[in-house]
């Protein structure tokens, strides 16, 4: 025990001691949820996707709405169908109608290669998804990749196809900018809730 | 009429001759690297306890700063001032004089810092090239001066852990002062961090008391991550870094390199 304590505090020591720590810096830590994550708004990106429809769609076309974005595949068996239920049980149905019409809703796959357009349509109507405020995206490996940086989102492809990912549910507002965001499915959507109920 | 065809013949000679020395130059700017295996420290899944990697080509030496102000002077909107914060935050190239001046305190050969995941991935771009991914950054930088894999060696794994444990403050080395390692490849270890592609793919809870189900509801598939081996704290605490990174951060040790595909040079 005594050895493990020592190693332990070795790499502690270690790694407060210098330039690597710069990143930790206070300044970088992640704000907690129901701040603005960052001040620029994620349509200057550009980048455009394909929808259910297999119709283009720029990342802005819910520009001037509310959106909830989020990231997620169709294979995905645990995680997914409950940030797709939470969002329709914790943030949708907690609105009053006249919010809940003007909320837009982005559903970004990580797997262009598996979720094709057809697929995604799939989708949508096994989830019983409303498809005149939701837009389920498929876009080339690269932009997948850009807009999971700007989201914060982590995910890795493992061998077999399966992705692990991160779970994080982020609130734009009209302008695209990221408002509250929420990281794990067992995290209160009232973050985002609240921001949504403010507006007006 | 003869004499137009052999103006043009000389110019297309000199234009091949310019583009294929180019290209040459191009080509002794990376070293070829692997194949190899490559044994990540925490092994997302079972089948990753061991990584077959073909070869690839990487950059010889981190991206100078004189190089990255060549290329923000031909690509305006990646200057500082110009950069959207969505792609930086506001330390982007902050140890320069100004947007388009290195100044004193950046020489040329340094490696250029302070530089975001966004803007390292456009300068390679750029170059035809793209940034590393993990595997094949770890892989290049398995590598002893002699060895293609000195993760065995203790003296080689004590000389990073105390690169790591000297405080910052002094200044930065010039790129390719130190001798390359078995690929040729400079400065891996002891001058900066480096941008890696799949930066976001690390898993790696912020929270060393979430585990089990916690982890589960923040990261799906990621079950336990249990260290390969518990004797490679550089390359932990290389993971540390790259998970506690976001995508604009800009950082003053923090640099980056490129890579290419070896199919792509092939069929240039």
């Amino acid at each position: 025990m005594n050895k493990l304590f020592l190693v332990l505090l070795f790499v502690c020591l270690a790694a407060t001691a210098g330039g690597p720590v710069e990143a930790t810096d206070k300044e970088h830590e992640i704000l907690p949820a129901g701040e603005a994550y960052q001040s620029a708004s994620i349509y200057e990106g550009g980048w455009e996707l394909t929808d259910q429809d297999g119709a283009k769609a720029p990342l802005d076309i819910f520009k001037g709405n509310p959106v909830v974005i989020t990231m997620f595949y169709s294979s995905c068996s645990y995680s997914c169908p409950l940030l797709i239920e939470s969002i329709k049980s914790k943030i949708e149905r907690a609105l009053p109608d006249s919010i809940r019409k003007d909320l837009r809703v982005l559903l970004i796959t990580f797997d262009p290669a598996r979720d094709t357009p057809e697929k995604l349509k799939r989708l949508a109507a096994d989830k019983s998804i409303d498809l005149t405020r939701w837009k389920l995206l498929t876009a080339k490996e690269g932009v997948v990749r850009d807009i999971a940086a700007v989201l914060g989102v982590k995910y890795r492809q493992v061998p077999g196809g399966d992705f692990n990912h991160s779970s994080i549910i982020a609130l734009l507002n009209a302008d695209g900018v990221i408002t509250a965001r929420v990281d794990g499915l067992n995290q209160p959507m009232d973050p985002i809730v609240e921001r949504l109920q403010v507006r007006k | 009429m003869c004499n137009n065809i052999s103006i043009l013949t000389l110019i297309l000679l000199i234009t091949w001759i310019v583009y294929a020395t180019a290209d040459e130059q191009s080509q002794n700017k990376m070293a070829r690297v692997g194949p190899g295996v490559y044994r990540p420290l925490y092994p997302p899944t079972d089948a990753e306890k061991e990584i077959a990697m073909g070869a690839f080509l990487l950059d010889r030496r981190p991206v100078t700063n004189a190089e990255f102000l060549t290329f923000v002077q031909k690509n305006p909107k990646w200057r500082r001032g110009r950069i959207s914060r969505l792609f930086a935050d506001e330390r982007y190239l902050s140890h320069w004089a100004g947007p388009t001046g290195l100044g004193p305190k950046a020489d040329p050969e340094q490696p250029a810092t302070f530089v975001s995941w966004f803007a390292a991935q456009a300068y390679c771009e750029a170059e035809g090239k793209r940034l590393p991914s993990e595997d094949e950054w770890e892989l290049a930088a398995s590598a002893g001066e002699t060895k293609p894999d000195a993760k065995d060696d203790p003296a080689w794994r004590q000389r990073i852990l105390e690169w790591y444990a000297k405080p910052a403050g002094g200044r930065l080395e010039k790129v390719g002062a130190f001798p390359p390692n078995y690929w040729g490849v400079y400065d891996l270890h002891g001058l900066v961090w480096e941008w890696v592609l799949d930066f976001n793919a690390s898993l790696v809870s912020g929270d060393a008391r979430e585990g089990g189900d916690a982890e589960k509801m923040r990261f799906c598939g990621a079950g336990a991550l249990k260290a390969a081996d518990k004797s490679r704290y550089a390359d932990f605490m290389r993971i540390a870094f790259r998970s506690s990174l976001e995508a604009r951060y800009t950082v003053g040790h923090l640099g980056f390199r490129c890579a290419r595909d070896l199919e792509e040079a092939k069929n240039e």
